[in-house]
């Protein structure tokens, strides 16, 4: 009993001085006979663990320095390999668990479940509907001034200002905008021909005043204003398209940088 | 040579048994606890927490030199100290420092010895 508390006081110790004088402290204890005399040399072992630990810091030090050059830093206490047997069932159950993951990826990987996303619905207010339709602007951005205030006029026509710079040049920046006539989404809507070797087409429908862009086998994607010719997609700020006008034939698809044109075919 | 050596005096008393012990003969850690325990007439016990704490010292400061384990000894793992030509110097020193205090001492008491009184 004393012993087992010797040698774990002596496994306490800095490294370096138990790998310097552990086994012949340990070889002192063997050779002291006598309850009293052991228990001295375990109290001797507490004052010396004590010592080296409060009073030996370049142990602490030699430490850190181990540690920079990539030894280990935690201590065992024993340095023998463990048995055989345990060896082979730690393998096993290694081998087992490994497995089980592995398949349970698989099955999830040909098993996948889809969680079905209903898409946002964008409703216009009962005010809204009528002669005009206001669309949605999801960031307001005031990036255009408005040349002047609305006559009215021009409230027989449109009901707000016009927008200086969306004619002369698309711009993709949502703008606080004029309202679009419902009729002028009606003459957008319509199937496309894209203008493209293999071919393709684009389908533009109207639906709770709200334009969508749909290609096939894609889910529609919601248009947002931002001229009366120019719509930009909601939630892609790298796809916007550009009628040629009103009731006009052609369409332009911007997309990361390239355009494609598309020609109407049908209503 | 002189400088070297007064750098570690004094001894302390740990250290100077230690000197002490290794002195006459190699000797292994139990030995010099045992030698120590001798020269003292057991009324200084030098623990093995104490002796190595000391020992390292000493090879550190190269007083005493690491002879490691001997083939043929009855146990393997004792590891056998010699002292350095250096830590004998050492202890030259001190035990002549010590004798001056104790040449020192003497006087004085000599000195302050009260007068006998005249009946």
């Amino acid at each position: 009993m004393l012993r087992l508390l010797y040698l774990r006081l002596l496994q306490l110790h800095p490294a370096c001085f138990r790998a310097r004088f552990g086994q012949e402290m340990m070889s002192i204890f063997d050779h002291t006979e006598g309850g009293i005399a052991r228990a001295r040399l375990v109290a001797d072992g507490l004052v010396s663990l004590t010592r080296q630990w409060m009073l030996r810091p370049h142990y602490a030090r030699v430490r850190t320095a181990a540690l920079s050059e990539g030894g280990l830093g935690f201590h065992v206490f024993h340095n023998s390999k463990p048995r055989t047997i345990a060896l082979l069932e730690g393998a096993i159950l290694t081998a087992i668990t490994f497995t089980f993951v592995c398949l349970t990826m698989g099955y999830n990987w040909r098993h996948p479940i889809l969680i079905p996303i209903k898409p946002p619905h964008w409703g216009v207010p009962n005010a809204a509907r009528g002669p005009l339709y206001y669309p949605p602007i999801a960031e307001p951005l005031p990036t255009q001034s408005v040349t002047s205030a609305p006559t009215a006029e021009d409230s027989s026509k449109t009901s707000l200002p016009a927008v200086t710079g969306a004619k002369a040049s698309p711009s993709r920046i949502a703008v606080p905008l004029a309202p679009i006539p419902l009729d002028t989404l009606r003459s957008y809507v319509g199937n496309y021909a894209l203008e493209l070797p293999a071919g393709g087409s684009v389908l533009i429908t109207l639906a709770d005043g709200i334009l969508s862009l749909q290609m096939p086998r894609h889910s529609p994607i919601a248009l947002m204003a931002t001229s009366a010719t120019t719509f930009s997609a909601f939630g892609d700020s790298d796809l916007w398209i550009a009628f040629e006008k009103p009731a006009g034939k052609q369409l332009h698809i911007h997309q990361d940088g390239r355009l494609f044109t598309a020609t109407r075919r049908s209503k | 040579m002189k400088e070297e050596v007064s750098r570690f005096l004094p001894l302390s008393p740990a250290t100077l048994h230690i000197l002490l012990s290794l002195a006459g003969e190699d000797r292994h850690g139990y030995g010099i606890m045992q030698e120590v325990a001798r020269q003292s007439e057991g009324r200084y016990k030098l623990g093995p927490g104490t002796l190595y704490d000391n020992l390292q010292k000493l090879l550190d400061w190269r007083l005493v030199e690491d002879l490691g384990q001997r083939a043929g000894d009855q146990d393997p793992r004792r590891r056998y100290y010699r002292l350095a030509p250096m830590g004998r110097a050492v202890l030259s020193a001190e035990v002549a420092r010590l004798d001056e205090v104790v040449r020192e001492a003497k006087l004085r008491l000599q000195a302050a010895k009260p007068k006998p009184r005249r009946a």
